[in-house]
């Protein structure tokens, strides 16, 4: 495997108490963040990452307890950088042929349970958060959901903006109930 | 000629529906149409199961996936759960994940290592080729029992080109007679020397297994207009977009059918692919000859010989084994493995692992699934016909080195035509 950040321990520092101002700042940026994927704002949401994000979701498998939780990364659902994730905003709004776009799906994240630690790297923390998608297409009384457990790295960039560095999707279906791809988590 | 003459399914009648409709009014042999009833109603998808699934081979795994013995992975012969494994002989062995006591799955693991599997309900235990070892108390229940049998139900299994091939029928049919003539472009494939990249992606589709298996029977119509989209994108020229003067009849591709229901879309010289999926990594995905997507009747698809290079100058070539496994008249399971040389570089895995992740192509495939399902639903609708009637015959093509029914360039709907006589004819067999 080649190194990347995530590699990096989820938590490695400190907790960060709710009542410090970084939790505040990093909550804002998760609630604005959802909000531009939600509103359909892709490109804003493009300045949010910083240039060398790594985004992944593995595949996870069911196992026995003693194998693991059964996240594999030899397999990936996303596994993605800057520039993909730019192609795959093309896909999604800049094209007319998006079929799974237009008319536009109804999305919503729900974005909970966050915690903050410390990393090793002063302007780095870790930001976990528990996400709820549910997306509605068409006169559907059903929902599309998805669930899963963020492990966030953001920093804050030298102009004092936070930036999602990393993010890694753990994702509770092994098959997905939905197909998901191009719907960011 | 491989061709089946009409007269040979003319006339079949097959089981009669509650309502009194047979699967002979399904399907309009002469003007080659299908109803859509076929895609969701209950009762058809019941008998597909006994018709169809009960008697097929499916492409289930790879070699590579289960080395040592012991190994095994949960996979699906249309509804039904099996464990595939690898006995002490090292024989693969395909078990029905069912206790033949009662029922309990015996395996729940997606994958591991077992050198038995206990049922969690009374404690019987099977050994890898599926023979119950013992049951608790044995003696005091059944006195001087005949163990042997008790135990799992064990599907016959073929290995061709490096996957794992399994079927419950027991009347003697080989792979080989279920392949046709697509065993000869599956042997191309190479992928008995690749192994799997890592395990199945899997997500749950809201329409039935053959609207999918329809379009893999061969479809080369639609990318123009469906998957128009990555065209748009500059990721790939179809014709008629902006740039791309040729026609969809210049195409140069070649469809070798047969009467299996079997379909090769073998992708020839000039296959119009201009830019690869990564911005950052133009080369890699230049598409060169021989690329065969084999669509194998009921719910397997294998890919093989994508041929690729690194900037380095290693080349290397890959495959994939999909699996499109029913669960129920209205869903279906899209499972997809990719399969990479085994001799590459670990970076080629590495790459392969950023570049298979996300398919946007097949994103647009789920769309018209999905919507034909919902449209199969209405009262009306479901008596609306799918019209198979642009027929390829002026398209034969005499000088390409492979078997089967072949035709040059798209224009024609013969593919999915030959997919649904095989349908028709699995499901109007009197199995007594």
């Amino acid at each position: 495997m080649t190194t990347t950040t995530m590699e990096i321990p989820a938590k490695t520092g400190a907790r960060v108490k709710a009542s410090a101002p970084i939790y505040g700042d990093i909550l804002d940026f998760l609630i604005d963040e959802a909000a531009l994927l939600d509103d359909d704002r892709h490109a804003e949401w493009l300045d949010c990452l910083a240039d060398d994000v790594v985004y992944r979701m593995p595949v996870r498998k069911t196992l026995r307890r003693h194998d693991g939780k059964g996240f594999d990364e030899r397999g990936y659902h996303w596994n993605d950088n800057r520039q993909t994730l730019a192609m795959r905003v093309q896909r999604s709004l800049d094209i007319p042929s998006a079929w799974d776009r237009d008319p536009a799906p109804r999305i919503k994240r729900l974005v909970t349970n966050l915690t903050v630690h410390e990393t090793g790297v002063s302007n780095e923390y870790t930001a976990t958060t528990y996400l709820l998608l549910m997306r509605n297409r068409f006169e559907a009384s059903s929902y599309d959901m998805l669930t899963a457990k963020r492990e966030d790295i953001i920093r804050r960039d030298a102009d004092g903006a936070l930036k999602l560095a990393r993010r890694l999707i753990l994702v509770d279906q092994s098959a997905l109930g939905t197909v998901y791809i191009n719907v960011f988590m | 000629m491989n061709e089946i003459p009409h007269d040979v399914l003319a006339g079949r009648i097959g089981p009669v529906l509650r309502d009194g409709a047979t699967i002979g009014d399904m399907v309009d042999l002469e003007r080659r149409e299908v109803a859509m009833r076929v895609l969701s109603d209950p009762e058809i998808h019941r008998l597909e199961m006994r018709q169809i699934f009960g008697r097929a081979w499916m492409g289930i795994a790879h070699i590579g996936e289960i080395p040592h013995s012991g190994d095994f992975v949960l996979r699906h012969m249309g509804e039904d759960r099996v464990i595939v494994t690898r006995t002490p002989e090292s024989e693969i062995a395909v078990l029905l994940n069912v206790c033949s006591h009662r029922g309990f799955e015996v395996c729940q693991a997606d994958q591991g290592n077992a050198t038995s599997f206990k049922c969690p309900y009374h404690g019987w235990a099977f050994d890898t080729c599926g023979k119950l070892l013992g049951a608790p108390l044995d003696k005091e229940f059944y006195g001087d029992w005949n163990k042997s049998q008790y135990g799992l139900r064990r599907a016959r299994v073929e290995v061709r080109d490096g996957i794992i091939y399994a079927t419950f029928d027991t009347s003697g049919a080989t792979l080989d007679d279920w392949l046709g003539p697509a065993g000869w472009y599956l042997d191309q494939c190479g992928n008995d020397k690749r192994v799997p990249l890592g395990p199945p992606t899997r997500f749950h589709v809201n329409a039935n297994w053959k609207t999918f298996m329809d379009t893999a029977a061969g479809d080369d119509y639609h990318p123009v207009t469906l998957h128009r989209g990555v065209s748009e994108m500059g990721l790939i020229s179809l014709p008629g977009s902006p740039g791309n003067r040729s026609t969809l009849a210049s195409m140069n591709n070649v469809l070798a059918t047969n009467d299996q229901g079997n379909s090769t879309l073998a992708f020839a010289e000039g296959f119009p692919i201009i830019k690869s999926f990564d911005v950052n990594s133009e080369d890699f995905l230049a598409f060169k000859n021989r690329v065969f997507v084999t669509s194998v009747f009921p719910q397997t698809v294998v890919w093989g010989l994508i041929a690729k290079s690194l900037p380095s100058g290693t080349s290397y070539t890959t495959g994939t084994l999909t699996q499109i496994v029913p669960t129920g008249p209205d869903s279906y399971i899209f499972s997809t493995q990719y399969l990479i040389d085994r001799d590459a570089p670990e970076e080629v895995f590495e790459l392969e692992r950023a570049q298979t992740a996300g398919n946007i192509i097949a994103l647009d495939d789920f769309e018209a699934n999905v919507s034909q399902q919902r449209s199969s639903k209405g009262g009306v609708g479901q008596q609306q016909p799918l019209r198979y009637f642009a027929r390829g015959e002026r398209l034969k093509r005499k000088d390409w080195p492979g078997p089967g029914a072949v035709f040059a360039a798209p224009l024609k709907d013969d593919g999915q035509w030959y997919f649904w006589r095989r349908w028709f004819q699995l499901m109007t067999d009197d199995l007594g």
